[in-house]
């Protein structure tokens, strides 16, 4: 499973004024790799990864997933592929409120017509997030680690090809943020690509590769370049 | 929803009763022409149409004079009395006395409930009266038996009492024993209330109206056409303002409904990009948001269908008591159609007002579009 970012662009009309939020991005991912795209809040970091995942569409450039173009497809079909290969992780907790946690992580099950039940997988997920104890709480008694864990299990419930993390550890401690990343690593280490966009450097040690993004172009960075670490078990 | 439904059932029913009273006052008038004394035709209205009991009297000679006019194929007569709201009556009615032997009007009628000839002192009620347990009823001081009860028609005939001229003239010398007044002067077994009339065939209701005019003084002529036509008019009137009501609420009710929607979609924008960002199709997001429609609208149509025929179909006699006009219930079928409807009516407009809110959940870029003010 492949993940093939070429050329793309993406341009935003407000009013009058023309905003181009990416500018001719090309990147790869693959199942197990780790990568991290770094940048200032507006360099276009969420854009990207909402291309990406099919939720927009690039004006120019192409998106391919596994040599298949996401443009392409129909708003229903490319929602198919969104919801079977890739865990998409979104900007801020991302939790329904009024279900439970356990619901919240069997949802994107119950998107798509599918055969089986999630509740095996749910329990799975339940106890490698250690967050067992949850499974009946509401988001709004649950700590910003807890919810950004049981969102992490939730992209996971459907066994993607790639996780999708926008901002992952934002609002987290550090002890948090070290919880987060070394799950990244693990689930990499397991075949699941990686592609997580932040603005918290400390995290980047951790990734196969970093792209910087900055004005909408993503140019890619020398892990030596990155100050504060050096490997990955000093992130977090 | 329940608003609409509400006004749309009942309107519906009211509408319909309404129309179905002046068919049947239509059929039950049967005659083209009554004749009653000068001044009295807003008596007759108020018998037939309010159910108001009321008394005239015309010399009987007179139905003879008008039997010979030219144009008359056929003519019966009847004899009205009324009872009082007094110890000496269970309730206060219109007697209305027929005569057998020319009647064209009452024993067609009575024949639907009553297979036998009506004897003296039976009595056939209308359908709003109620005998005792003993199936009789005391009229100045007197019992007297009950044959039959007729169905409903939904006009003023509802409460009025009919037998043939013997017992009327029996209740008539029970009223003068009771000691009653207003009718001291009248000698029954010469007077006659009204005369009714069916024109020959090749004469209308105008010529034969002038010349009953022409040949007989100190008479109304009433052609029925004319009172159920001014009675249709104003009905008429009515209805067509419930339907026009009942057409601008529905519209009011789907452009309100329809911003409601939209609003509501607004607050829900988290919770839609969260599904989208999750692998939910905007169809698969329009069929969630559809679904709840139906079920708010469900819920609100079949309670607002429920006590729209609650309230009108259990008020039904006080509503056409109100009204003043013919008033009566359709069939059940009748009914269940027109609850039916105003269910599916009031269902639809959920869906109708969450058109544009579907059209723009459905574009692709909708979800990131609405986060940007986050």
């Amino acid at each position: 499973m492949k993940l093939e970012v070429d050329g793309v662009g993406k341009l935003f009309q407000r009013g009058k004024k023309e905003i181009q939020a990416v500018k001719n991005v090309s990147l790869t991912v693959s199942e197990g790799e780790f990568v991290s795209i770094i940048g200032h809040s507006g360099s276009g970091k969420s854009t990207l990864l909402n291309l990406i995942s099919g939720q927009l569409l690039p004006t120019t450039g192409k998106i391919l997933w596994n040599g298949e173009s996401i443009v392409k497809k129909r708003d229903y079909e490319a929602a198919f592929l969104r919801n079977t290969l890739i865990g998409h992780i979104p900007q801020g907790m991302g939790l329904l409120s009024n279900l439970t946690v356990f619901d919240n992580l069997q949802l994107p099950f119950y998107l798509s017509k599918r055969e089986g039940n999630p509740t095996e997988r749910a329990y799975e997920l339940l106890r490698r997030l250690g967050i067992e104890n949850l499974k009946d709480s509401y988001p709004n008694s649950l700590s910003g680690g807890e919810m950004r864990r049981v969102s992490i299990a939730r992209a996971l419930i459907n066994k993607p090809k790639i996780l999708l993390a926008d901002e992952p550890t934002s609002d987290l401690d550090p002890e948090n943020t070290g919880i987060i990343i070394r799950l990244f690593q693990e689930i990499s280490r397991e075949g699941t690509g990686v592609l997580m966009v932040t603005h918290d450097l400390s995290t980047i040690g951790a990734a196969d590769r970093v792209y910087q993004m900055s004005h909408g172009e993503l140019v890619l960075k020398c892990k030596e370049n990155i100050t504060y670490f050096h490997d990955k078990e000093d992130a977090g | 929803m329940t608003i609409v439904a509400f006004v749309l059932v009942a309107g519906s029913l009211l509408s319909s009763s309404m129309k179905n009273g002046l068919n049947s006052t239509k059929q039950r008038l049967g005659a083209d022409l009554m004749v009653v004394p000068v001044g009295y035709d807003e008596g007759v209205e108020g018998i037939l149409l309010k159910g108001e009991p009321s008394y005239f009297y015309l010399d009987s000679s007179i139905a003879e004079e008008i039997g010979n006019v030219e144009g008359v194929q056929t003519y019966t007569t009847q004899f009205f009395l009324t009872s009082l709201n007094q110890d000496c009556c269970d309730i206060p009615v219109q007697f209305i006395g027929y005569d057998p032997d020319t009647d064209f009007l009452i024993k067609p009628w009575i024949s639907e409930v009553y297979s036998d000839d009506l004897k003296d002192g039976e009595l056939i009620i209308g359908s709003d009266i109620v005998a005792d347990d003993n199936q009789q009823l005391k009229f100045f001081n007197e019992k007297y038996h009950v044959a039959a009860r007729l169905a409903e028609t939904g006009t003023g005939l509802d409460q009025a009492v009919y037998g043939n001229m013997n017992t009327l003239m029996h209740l008539f010398q029970a009223a003068k024993k009771a000691g009653l007044a207003f009718i001291d002067n009248i000698d029954p077994q010469q007077s006659v209330s009204c005369i009714l009339i069916r024109i020959r065939d090749g004469y209308s209701a105008e010529e034969v109206t002038h010349n009953i005019r022409a040949s007989v003084n100190g008479v109304q002529v009433i052609k029925t056409k004319n009172m159920i036509t001014t009675t249709a008019e104003n009905l008429g009137g009515f209805i067509s303002f419930i339907y026009v009501f009942a057409a601008l609420f529905v519209l009011v009710a789907i452009f309100m409904l329809s911003i409601v929607f939209s609003v509501m979609a607004n607050e829900r924008k988290r919770e839609f990009a969260i599904l989208r960002a999750l692998g939910a199709s905007g169809k698969k997001i329009s069929k969630i948001v559809l679904t709840e429609t139906l079920i708010l609208s469900g819920a609100g149509a079949a309670l607002g269908t429920i006590l729209a025929g609650g309230i009108i179909l259990s008020f039904n006699t006080y509503i056409g008591d109100r009204l003043g006009l013919p008033y009566l219930q359709p069939a059940p079928w009748i009914i269940a159609i027109f609850m039916g409807g105003g269910f599916l009516i009031t269902v639809a407009i959920g869906p109708i007002a969450m058109i544009h809110t579907i059209a723009r959940l459905n574009k692709r870029e909708v979800y990131i579009t609405l986060r940007e003010g986050e």
